[in-house]
């Protein structure tokens, strides 16, 4: 089966690939002794900043950019042989071919709860930033009255910056508008957060990191 | 739940301090803003690990009020934000470390089961002249909130990374190559530097740091 990086794997592997640079390149005195690993990282990091700084950029550009990219970061330079024999948890395979979803690794599932959020914001899920660079939770909120709602909330970041977005089903049972979700990110620990109007609100949730370190 | 200490980072225009505010959420599950104690020093962590403490002033002389704090911004690389909450003193009974606040002193119980009153019995209670620091001592008090945030600070060279550019940008024939590749080892650095504070990789982080401000100052020593 073959493996198509995302964008985001991508820009991993590329941002790991110039840090890796960048320290080779500090570890000797004449760093112009690897000019061309500095060459090559300038293209990079200029392609980067070319993807992030314009919104105008077709799906087709992208594409082009990012192939440019692996290429010239020597980044997913397949084809590799397959690796037999893992103990570790298997990943769960989802779809038919050219439309596989993988669902990360079942070890780096994290489920858990806060069953009694009260006025005014409580920590429903940390962990620290260098775990993952983006990650989905799943959720379901249940109100003090029993409504209910499901969704999901996605995350990026880095540095002390983060990024998230949210989507969610309708109610069902009442109103779950009194409990709203906020990500935030202090540089080393990202938190999901509730805040609530009123007392006794429980979330369950599962967090999926989108890449593992 | 417990509080989780965040201190948003910002370095004045000219690069010389550094301001760290408080965006803890404090009150409604948590304990409120004006029970707690709050104490922040930053210190610069060297390529080797060792810490050097920075003179770190509270906006205000209250700690039950306190929301930002500023420092001396020196060179680019790895700081260390030691934060802690300590409760304000009520009578109860202490563990031996713990530590509670009155009046803008921090005094430290010495016994367990500790139900001393008055917090000058040194017998009971002593005095601590730098609270941040109880983050990284070996007794660190269990009864307060602490964090120990790292970051990578590079905004001298994310300047000097500018300055270069413009050098780069004039010379547009490459009649001098040298300052195309220290504009592109410099820029190596930079984003280098940016990419460590994000995976928490801070010794490398202050490694690129060191090595960033070498090529710079010797650049413009040289005139470059």
């Amino acid at each position: 089966m073959a493996y198509n990086p995302s964008f985001v794997d991508i820009e991993y592997a590329a941002r790991t690939a110039i840090l890796e640079a960048a320290l080779k390149v500090a570890s000797i005195f004449d760093y112009t002794r690897f000019k061309d690993d500095i060459d090559k990282a300038s293209k990079v990091i200029t392609y980067l900043k070319a993807i992030q700084n314009d919104d105008s950029l077709t799906f087709d550009e992208k594409t082009q950019i990012y192939q440019c990219i692996i290429s010239t970061a020597g980044i997913f330079d397949f084809p590799v042989a397959p690796q037999l024999g893992s103990a570790s948890v298997p990943d769960i395979i989802l779809g038919g071919s050219g439309n596989t979803v993988i669902i990360n690794q079942g070890s780096s599932l994290t489920q858990g709860s806060n069953t009694d959020i009260d006025v005014t914001t409580e920590t429903v899920d940390t962990f620290a930033t260098n775990l993952y660079q983006s990650v989905l939770w799943l959720y379901k909120v249940t109100s003090p009255s029993g409504a209910i709602r499901s969704g999901t909330i996605s995350a990026t970041w880095t540095g002390s910056l983060v990024e998230w977005a949210e989507a969610s089903t309708l109610d069902l049972n009442g109103d779950t508008s009194g409990l709203t979700f906020d990500v935030t990110n202090n540089g080393t620990v990202i938190a999901l957060r509730a805040t609530v109007t009123s007392n006794n609100w429980q979330v369950y949730f599962t967090r999926i990191p989108n890449y593992i370190n | 739940m417990a509080l989780l200490p965040i201190l948003t980072l910002a370095v004045n225009s000219d690069i010389t301090t550094g301001i760290a505010t408080d965006s803890t959420v404090y009150g409604g599950a948590e304990p409120a803003r004006n029970s707690l104690g709050v104490f922040v020093v930053y210190r610069k962590i060297n390529a080797s690990g060792e810490a050097t403490n920075i003179v770190t002033l509270p906006d205000n002389a209250d700690p039950n009020l306190v929301t930002s704090w500023t420092f001396d911004y020196g060179d680019d690389g790895r700081y260390s934000g030691l934060y802690i909450a300590v409760p304000n003193y009520t009578v109860a009974t202490y563990a031996l470390n713990d530590c509670v606040h009155s009046s803008g002193v921090v005094y430290q119980s010495q016994s367990s089961g500790n139900v001393s009153t008055n917090l000058l019995d040194t017998n009971f209670w002593l005095p601590i002249a730098s609270p941040a620091l109880l983050v990284v001592a070996e007794n660190v008090p269990a009864n307060c909130t602490t964090a120990n945030l790292q970051v990578i600070l590079n905004r001298k060279t994310n300047r000097y990374v500018g300055d270069f550019a413009l050098e780069a940008s004039l010379d547009c024939d490459c009649s001098n190559i040298d300052t195309h590749n220290y504009f592109y080892t410099l820029q190596l650095y930079n984003e280098g530097m940016i990419i460590a504070n994000s995976r928490a990789r801070f010794a490398d982080g202050e490694k690129l740091a060191v090595k960033a401000k070498k090529l710079y100052t010797t650049c413009l020593a040289n005139g470059i």
